[in-house]
């Protein structure tokens, strides 16, 4: 008999918790998002819950409101790769994930910096590639506005090839040291990346020996058709957002094929849902748990999250009129996960008030509402009904909720033999099972 | 007296990779150790990424010329170790001010108000000599306009949101003031950038500025911003001449003489007797095969004009010194009692060796050691700046 597949976690670290209102929480440590204890919980009870992964998103523009900052949401989410280098010195284990834009970013720099993170880690560092689609973001970085979407894909598949490259840029055994005949290194073992088609300008080699994993773990978070091709050539994990078991078992299986043709097999990617715990010892402990952190959301919020999500004009609407549902859904720019937004609002006929803290509720990920048996059948039909091969898991605030999951979800998981009872290897690779990728070299 | 002590691989001497006690200059564990003892002899900060060499040293396959990116580094190292300042260099000509600021304040903050921003030359980093599209040559003046206007927009996001301005308040449901959180609307000839920065206020305000770019040009842009200099001297004459250049600069800039600490670079041969370090320098130098040699000069003409510290036997580190940790001391007591200089940056020819001699030394004459964590502002006796938007703010509440 085969050994039951397993289960990969990820810590989505997100400062404040995932629920928009989680920070207002009794039990949340609201200002001490800049302290080194807070993250230390955080990335100690992952670990402790044997997590594959510790994850840091990325914001690069503040939460405004027009113009104005808009002080009611604004938690900033920290600088990734400095944050998971601090936690990489309070950790031993667990993966590090930062995620960092290919859009203002130069790729050489981007190159020196996982390697660092993959240095000082030994092995544990991976990257989330993203383009970033916040159009808020340009401004901070001299531009004008968003960047086409496919001429920020074309970027990123450019700037994923000049990081690898150079990240290959050193084949082994170019690191001598040898003092007897004072060489340090192989010059002819070091070369400078050969893209002829790409169009950044890498003239030196990078200035570090390869990582300890060759490369840091490449994941890709975005769900757009050009995220998907980015992702089937090059990601080695996927955080998505998959609230509906049927589409996340076809968004898996269309993944699956997509990277057959870039002669990638299943094995090579790890995808990881979002999914947040809401949890109580009893259903309604856990229902409570969740009216408490909905009531927290405070209207303004609401509002200002349903207007950031849809591009419509809600000024004429009171909060307890009727989600104009149709209009919205003739909206140009509705994405996949808006849609799911809206089919629950026609169903269960929200206002635009519901409808806006569904939506500060969940993000459009899967929330879940129940007790930790209930929670740990969920996550083991996905992984057997083939939804996914793991979860990235969204707190609805920390420390509590998460130290709830890893205390009560985790036990239960181990139990059912589809997680792990202790980590086998030291390198983020090892916990995801992938293969440490061949440098390619020039001559090849 | 404050200490600062630059490291970086095996050390600043291009043969010190093959003196080295350490095989591994990678090892964390290594530096960690290196901390914990730079922190027990009293050093205020220790400074990552300043240039061991050029890409021409590195192809040469001779020396250890290589590196890791000093942000993630001082990351790794914050919760390593209690007390000590961490510096960084960050190469102006390949980032933006705003992933700058942003990497600055979270390490500020979660290493307790201890970072340092290590400016290097404008013109001296490996990526102005790229010639790419995206960052068309620059003339030197020109590199100079865009190194002030580059740490203005830092300086202006990191003001961005005020102290205080995080409330927290969970019961009303505000988590930050937004009357005292600002965009910054710069636009000026290389940035353009709105902000507000997604980062609260460093912990120190502003993290220190270092720099030790002692041109006319640099020494002008040290006078506006920087909160330390390092001069880079061969003697007490020449100290005293830079400083007085430096502080009539700080007067014309309307600074105060003691808002720039002065400290005077030293570039080190440290053994236990005067024989054993003269005969460890000469080993040293005995070392630079004709291969090194041309490969060094080959670098040195490549960055031609260039104010490079010259790897060969440290002259352009500062003061070089030879000898044992017990006359270094007196040496910087005798030179910061003359009133030369603020302290001592401390270049070591060896890593770790050099530095060890000097710690037990230190350590030995009680250098005070903070007890209680302490912003490295205060610990340098530096102000914590107010925010430049808090003015505003109070004139219009």
């Amino acid at each position: 008999m085969n050994p039951s597949r397993q289960l990969h976690l990820g810590l989505f670290m997100y400062p404040g918790g995932h629920h928009i209102a989680g920070w207002r929480h009794l039990n949340a440590p609201a200002d001490t998002y800049t302290s080194l204890t807070y993250y230390r919980t955080a990335a100690q009870l992952a670990e402790r819950g044997k997590f594959d992964i510790f994850f840091v998103g990325d914001t690069l523009a503040t939460r405004n409101k027009g113009r104005t900052f808009f002080g009611r949401q604004a938690i900033p989410n920290l600088d990734p790769v400095s944050l998971c280098a601090v936690v990489s010195a309070m950790t031993s284990r667990i993966g590090v994930v930062a995620t960092l834009s290919t859009t203002y970013h130069e790729p050489d720099y981007v190159a020196a910096k996982f390697a660092t993170l993959d240095h000082v880690s030994a092995g544990r560092a991976g990257w989330n590639v993203v383009t970033t689609f916040d159009p808020a973001a340009a401004y901070n970085f001299g531009r004008k506005g968003l960047l086409d979407k496919s001429v920020r894909y074309e970027r990123g598949k450019q700037f994923v090839d000049a990081v690898t490259a150079l990240w290959d840029g050193w084949a082994e055994g170019a690191l001598l040291a040898d003092r007897t005949t004072g060489r340090f290194l192989d010059p002819s073992l070091i070369e400078k990346p050969q893209l002829p088609a790409n169009s950044f300008c890498l003239d030196t080699p990078m200035r570090l020996p390869r990582p300890p994993q060759g490369w840091p773990v490449l994941i890709q978070a975005g769900g757009s058709p050009h995220g998907r091709d980015l992702a089937a050539q090059y990601a080695e994990a996927i955080f998505t957002a998959q609230p509906d078991l049927e589409e996340a078992k076809s968004f898996r299986a269309e993944m699956h094929k997509r990277m057959a043709e870039y002669g990638r097999s299943p094995g090579d990617l790890a995808i990881m849902p979002g999914l947040s715990p809401v949890l109580g010892s009893t259903e309604t402990e856990a229902r409570r748990l969740e009216e408490e952190l909905d009531e927290l959301v405070h209207p303004e919020v609401a509002m200002w999250m349903l207007t950031k999500t849809f591009p419509f004009d809600f000024t004429s609407y009171a909060p307890d009129d009727l989600l104009p549902v149709d209009a919205l859904e003739d909206l140009p720019k509705s994405t996949a996960n808006n849609a799911t937004m809206l089919s629950a609002a026609r169903r269960d006929r929200m206002t635009v008030l519901q409808a806006a803290k569904w939506l500060a509720r969940s993000r459009s990920h899967h929330t879940f509402v129940g007790t930790p048996e209930k929670l740990a059948d969920v996550m083991q039909c996905w992984l057997e009904e083939g939804g996914c091969d793991g979860f990235n898991v969204m707190p609805p605030f920390f420390p509590d909720s998460l130290a709830v999951f890893v205390d009560h979800v985790v036990p239960e998981l181990q139990r059912r033999g589809i997680y792990r009872v202790d980590y086998e290897g030291s390198t983020l690779r090892s916990h995801l099972g992938l293969k440490t990728p061949q440098p390619r070299r020039a001559n090849d | 007296m404050y200490l600062t002590v630059a490291l970086g691989c095996h050390g600043f001497h291009p043969a010190a990779w093959q003196l080295s006690s350490a095989t591994n200059p990678f090892d964390i564990d290594l530096s960690r150790d290196l901390l914990a003892q730079a922190e027990r002899a009293g050093f205020e900060a220790a400074l990552f990424g300043l240039p061991i060499g050029g890409s021409r040293l590195l192809a040469s396959g001779l020396v250890d010329a290589c590196e890791l990116d000093p942000l993630p580094l001082v990351g790794a190292l914050a919760p390593r170790t209690q007390s000590i300042g961490l510096g960084a260099t960050v190469p102006l000509s390949r980032t933006q001010p705003f992933h700058t600021a942003r990497a600055f304040s979270v390490l500020d903050h979660l290493s307790g108000g201890r970072t340092a921003w290590v400016l290097l030359p404008p013109y001296e980093d490996e990526g102005a000599v790229i010639e790419d599209a995206a960052y068309p040559a620059l003339s030197r003046s020109e590199w100079y306009e865009r190194a002030a206007e580059y740490i203005s927009v830092v300086i202006k996001l990191w003001d961005s949101w005020e102290d205080g301005c995080v409330l927290a308040d969970k019961e009303a449901g505000i988590f930050a003031d937004s009357r005292r959180v600002h965009p910054i609307d710069h636009v000026g000839p290389y940035f353009s950038v709105q902000g507000p920065l997604t980062a609260i206020r460093p912990l120190q305000g502003r993290p220190v500025v270092v720099q030790f770019d002692q041109s006319d040009a640099g020494l002008k842009l040290a006078a506006q911003t920087a909160d330390v200099f390092i001069g880079m001297c061969s003697s007490p004459e020449e100290a005293i001449a830079l400083r007085e250049k430096l502080h009539a600069l700080l007067d014309g800039a309307s600074r105060p003489r003691s808002a720039v600490k002065f400290l005077l670079s030293v570039w080190a041969v440290i053994e236990p007797t005067e024989t054993h370090a003269r005969h460890r320098a000469d080993t040293l130098d005995s070392l630079i095969s004709s291969d090194l040699m041309r490969a060094i000069k080959e670098d040195r003409e490549r960055l031609a004009g260039r104010h490079l510290p010259n790897v060969l036997s440290g002259h352009r580190w500062g003061v070089r010194f030879v000898g044992t940790a017990s006359r270094l001391c007196n040496l910087m007591i005798e030179w910061s009692g003359a009133g030369l200089c603020d302290g001592f940056n401390i270049v070591p020819s060896i890593l770790p060796d050099t530095l060890l001699p000097l710690f037990d030394e230190l350590a030995r004459r009680r250098r005070p050691v903070p007890g209680e964590p302490v912003l490295l502002r205060q610990r340098l006796g530096l102000i914590r700046p107010m925010s430049v938007f808090a003015a505003t703010t109070s004139a219009t509440a």
